[in-house]
């Protein structure tokens, strides 16, 4: 690999970023020290993990088709089955392998 | 470039408006250091470990660390052997990030009151996904699932 010359104004434009990105990560936190979250506010505050996730992966899965689907469903049947993240792993990642192959 | 890295990380505000409750107890220097490593799947991984009753906070950190070293590596790994592997999809590689997270999701359900929340939360983030460019689909999820909840306690 050759040394790579660096352009001042691309370290800027990535320095730049690198501190947005953490500017968005404290904001909310912040922002929710500086209210007095209400009965409301707490509610919807623990429903937003799951909310959050579900946004997340909907519209993947909706995108995969079968194969997405029933390694999703493969998924879900194992965490509840043995609450273990890396069998669910696993076993959801064989299944898509699985349908791919039959499919 | 800089609007876009905006857009892209609009919805670690609220992750890390999620996080806030476990975090109150932490000092100031704690908790603004802790959120540096927050990413999408640690705060997943983190939230799952929180609700689970492990309130350990500092999950977030060290789980950051670790995923943060395996990119780095694996990202190395990646430029340098990624050529042989021809087709991720082939090893369900592809499918690791999304059964990572329906994993997680399926350890923060809590029975039928998470249904209406959630299934908003899918049905928006579904058509905003089409609708809006980025990763706007997540927060308007996320925000939509949350404002329900919002609507049904206020009643």
């Amino acid at each position: 690999m050759s040394v790579v010359e660096l352009d001042p104004l691309v370290v800027g434009v990535v320095a730049a970023m690198a501190l947005l990105t953490y500017l968005t990560k404290a904001g909310g936190f912040w922002l929710l020290g500086h209210v007095d979250p209400s009965d409301r506010l707490e509610a919807g505050l623990s429903v937003l993990p799951g909310a959050i996730i579900v946004a997340i992966v909907g519209p993947e899965l909706v995108s995969g088709g079968p194969t997405a689907w029933l390694g999703g469903a493969t998924v879900v049947l194992l965490t509840r089955k043995t609450g273990s993240l890396l069998a669910a792993l696993v076993g959801g990642m064989g299944v898509v392998v699985l349908t791919r192959a039959v499919i | 470039m800089l609007t876009t890295t905006a857009v892209v990380n609009a919805r670690y505000v609220l992750m890390g408006a999620a996080l806030r409750p476990w975090f109150a107890r932490l000092g100031v220097r704690e908790a603004y250091g802790g959120v540096f490593f927050l990413i999408d799947e640690t705060w997943a991984l983190t939230m799952g470990e929180l609700t689970d009753g492990g309130g350990d906070g500092a999950f977030l950190v060290g789980s950051g660390i670790a995923a943060w070293l395996f990119w780095v590596g694996a990202t190395a790994v990646g430029a340098n052997v990624g050529a042989a592997i021809q087709d991720p999809s082939r090893y369900g590689l592809d499918f690791v990030l999304t059964a990572v997270f329906l994993a997680i999701a399926t350890q923060l359900w809590e029975g039928k009151s998470t249904l209406l929340p959630w299934l908003v939360a899918l049905v928006v983030a579904v058509v905003a996904a089409d609708a809006l460019p980025g990763r706007w689909y997540i927060l308007a999820g996320g925000v939509a699932g949350s404002l329900v909840e919002v609507a049904r306690v206020g009643r």
